[in-house]
């Protein structure tokens, strides 16, 4: 028998490693040397990796609040699809759709249907943030997140689906709504430069401090609170069930910044800087899809739609 | 509930057509690979087994559950110490090369879940990464429990984090393969040659092999990662179809590049556990026939299907069949300090098994061998020292593995003059692939020449400590310290 009671890496802890340590600790072989071909990609790993301003002297100091591996993972969100699922029966099930007032399945099919297509773009920022990220647990909080956004797009798609049965051609004009619809617009434009914004650091900022806070508050939490007015409290729950791992994404990246900053505290202007930046374009979208939801509702709730989010700042102070 | 196939639809397709930056910055040859082409020669991209989001975490948490409890059944340390030593250092072998290279395939997946050309295929990448993640943490997990019994298990995370000269080229090969490919090299060279070409090594071959020696961690471990595989590895043909349509000679050479590439590392890892670690007894099969029943003859016939050549080197490929894998093994017992598991010499038994598998040269590996032995003979048991070479050793300047192309008597090494350095290689087909890129390759040092420019110690105690990051404890031993039973020494007093 060996001394030795744990890999290498983890001896420093001087006690057996949790689960989550064992599993997650160390896996960029590449870091910190590099890669040994230069291949293409070597130049922009230099340049949007290992060049971000964003900067830690180990970015093994992060940790998942939650702790998730794989086998959590699946586990947690085995036991929310089957929740969802009972609630998507329970639709199909009734006469549930029919019942909902016409005005509402309008907005359903303005804004509800079109949902797809950010969440697609919010799944390739965040997997881009996993492929790029200095760390391996940056890597697996973002490939999660990516899984996550696959779960709301599928989910969308479902209801989608089903209120198609009930109101044939419902939603059939999603992508041209996205496309040119001007409450839409915004956050295309928003999406669509954070798609191109490839230093790892603005990427993860962008998306996860600024553009997905707001975004997700309002059409997950605050457009939950107009489905439930509006009489459509399934997909209120729903919803909500969906805003848990968008509630997780903000812990980690509050995680995140916070090792960033404690790590070296001028991150925090670097942070601040990107904040800055893509706050103004993040609050026009916001704008525009809580001005369509006023419109469209007329209802106490709109200015409370427009006023809820729009704070991101407060995420990470 | 509605079936999969009346709302999937509803989700698989949502490229759009950007306005506020152009398509080519969203999807960067380099990120997305080569050929570039506009999105609407990718919409008909199609994955044909289909899953989705629920599914998968339904599924992908009842066959981890599978695993663990099969862990908890059959993988515990008393269980990994009942089975034979020869096998552990395939166990070993296996354990060091894959849960970070999973984790490469991660991050290769991720970048594909990014820059793929179809938002089917992204999703599908991006269930790929999930599956990778899940193949790095279950091996942590089940070989963490052998650290505290046998050190050399330290190698399953600290591998490819060492100066190692396996792991040297493991990178290498990784960095191009996975870690930092575009979308279209990773889909062609992983999930098409790779996992679907070579997948059978693992899946039939080495999971067989686990169950008849009695490791059945290992066999379910294999076996439930390889129904992952099955899933994302679709997406290579899907996207190498599209690549022969509009790049025929690009895709052949990819496929010709990864086939070698991905060869010389099976050979190692799967001729090594198949050929010398499994007991004689528990073999059905050599590693050769075993290539030719599962992997020659489907990937040729996959070829075919899409009307692809077979790759040009294909005579010395089936050359190397007969004998890579031993010359490798023999150079590595030979330097067996240099890497984390140990080696066995091959009983007679063995070596009959062997020639009869392998008539066309084993008669010179044979020969080899039998220096080795008299060496053991000469010398006294664990006396490592005096068995094992002393010079250095040269490497490909290609696959960074020992110059052991060709047989003892004719090594295939060839060199090729380039940008004003002279560089080496084991064969043709790695000489080849250099020249297809030097780009990527030319500045790279192969072990050699680290210790020349003095990057790495000269001296090998320094270079197996400070360098490879091995111990005595971990470096590599004759697992029986050359005291077999076989082996008829001398009496004590005749050994000078």
């Amino acid at each position: 028998m060996s001394q030795q009671r744990t890999y290498w890496h983890l001896l420093d802890l001087k006690r057996l490693p949790t689960e989550y340590e064992l599993v997650t600790s160390r896996l960029h072989y590449y870091l910190p040397s590099g890669f040994e071909v230069d291949v293409p990609l070597s130049g922009w790993y230099r340049q949007y990796q290992q060049g971000s301003p964003l900067a830690c002297s180990d970015w093994e100091l992060f940790r998942d609040p939650r702790q998730t591996t794989y086998t959590s993972y699946t586990r947690l969100q085995r036991d929310r699809e089957v929740y969802v699922d009972g609630l998507l029966q329970s639709i199909e099930s009734t006469d549930y759709d029919r019942t909902l007032p016409d005005a509402w399945v309008r907005l359903l099919a303005r804004v509800f249907a079109p949902l797809v297509y950010p969440f697609h773009g919010f799944q390739m920022i965040a997997s881009y943030v996993g492929a790029m990220g200095p760390g391996g647990r940056i890597t697996i909080a973002a490939l999660f997140q990516a899984a996550d956004e696959i779960r709301r797009v599928q989910r969308i798609a479902y209801r989608v689906r089903q209120l198609q049965l009930t109101y044939p051609g419902f939603g059939d004009d999603r992508r041209s709504l996205w496309q040119e619809d001007p409450i839409w617009q915004p956050l295309r434009e928003a999406t669509e430069k954070l798609l191109v914004t490839y230093d790892w650091g603005e990427a993860f900022v962008g998306l996860n401090l600024v553009l997905k806070p707001m975004i997700d508050e309002l059409l997950m939490s605050r457009f939950g609170s107009l489905a439930l007015r509006e009489g459509d409290y399934i997909l209120k729950e729903i919803l909500a069930c969906l805003f848990q791992d968008c509630d997780w994404h903000r812990q980690w990246s509050r995680a995140l910044v916070g090792t960033a900053v404690e790590d070296r505290p001028q991150n925090s202007s670097v942070i601040q800087g990107w904040v800055d930046k893509w706050t103004p374009l993040t609050a026009q979208a916001v704008a525009a899809l809580a001005g369509a939801l006023e419109r469209a509702t007329d209802g106490p709730t709109a200015p409370e739609v427009a006023e809820g989010p729009g704070q991101p700042g407060n995420l990470y102070e | 509930m509605l079936k999969r196939d009346e709302w999937l639809p509803l989700a698989r397709k949502l490229d759009w057509d950007y306005s506020y930056v152009s398509e080519k910055d969203v999807f960067p040859e380099v990120a997305s690979g080569r050929p570039w082409l506009p999105h609407k020669e990718w919409k008909n991209w199609d994955e044909p087994y289909r899953t989705s989001y629920t599914e998968y975490v339904v599924n992908q948490h009842a066959k981890d559950a599978s695993v663990y409890a099969v862990r908890d059944a059959v993988g515990r340390l008393s269980d990994f110490q009942r089975l034979a030593s020869p096998w552990l250092n395939a166990l070993k072998l296996h354990a060091a090369a894959l849960p970070l290279a999973e984790f490469a395939a991660t991050v290769g997946n991720l970048r594909a879940g990014r820059f793929g050309r179809d938002s089917a295929w992204r999703t599908m990448a991006t269930f790929g990464a999930l599956d990778e993640l899940r193949h790095t943490q279950i091996p942590l997990m089940v070989m963490h429990e052998l650290v505290r019994w046998d050190p050399q298990f330290d190698w399953t995370h600290k591998f490819y984090h060492s100066d190692d000269w396996v792991a040297i080229a493991a990178r290498h090969f990784f960095d191009e393969l996975l870690t930092a490919a575009d979308a279209i090299e990773l889909a062609v060279g992983t999930n098409f040659v790779f996992e679907t070409g070579f997948t059978n090594l693992q899946f039939v071959g080495l999971s067989a092999l686990a169950d008849q020696v009695g490791d059945h961690m290992f066999e379910k471990m294999v076996t439930s990662i390889q129904t992952d595989e099955a899933r994302h590895a679709q997406i290579g043909q899907a996207v190498l179809e599209n690549v022969i349509k509009h790049d025929r000679k690009y895709a052949q050479y990819l496929l010709d590049k990864w086939f070698w590439r991905s060869w010389l590392l099976f050979a190692i890892v799967t001729g090594f556990s198949m050929d010398y670690f499994t007991p004689l007894e528990k073999r059905s099969c050599s590693f050769k026939e075993f290539m030719e029943e599962w992997i020659v003859d489907q990937y040729l016939r996959s070829l075919q299907e899409l009307g692809m050549e077979k790759p040009w080197y294909w005579d010395t490929f089936l050359e190397s069949l007969e004998l890579y894998h031993h010359m490798v093994y023999i150079s590595a017992y030979t330097y067996r300090s240099t890497v984390w598991f140990n080696f066995v010499v091959p009983s007679p038994e063995e070596r009959a098994w062997l020639r009869d598998r392998y008539p066309k040269h084993w008669d010179q590996i044979d020969a080899a061998w039998d220096r080795v032995i008299d060496r053991w003979r000469a010398s006294k048991p664990g006396d490592e020292a005096s068995v094992h070479g002393q010079a250095m050793v040269t490497f490909c300047d290609l696959c960074q593995l020992v110059l052991c192309g060709g047989t003892p008597s004719r090594n295939t090494a060839t060199t090729l003059d380039y940008g004003g350095r002279k560089y080496i290689f084991c064969s043709e087909p790695c000489l080849w692939i250099f020249g297809r890129e030097p780009e990527r390759y030319s500045g790279h040092k192969e072990l050699v020449k680290r210790v020349l420019s003095a990057e790495a110690p000269a001296a090998l105690p320094e270079l197996l400590t400070r360098y490879f990051r091995l111990t005595p404890e971990t470096w590599g031993k004759d697992a029986y310290g050359g005291d077999y039973p076989w082996l008829q020494r001398p009496a004590a007093g005749e050994i000078g």
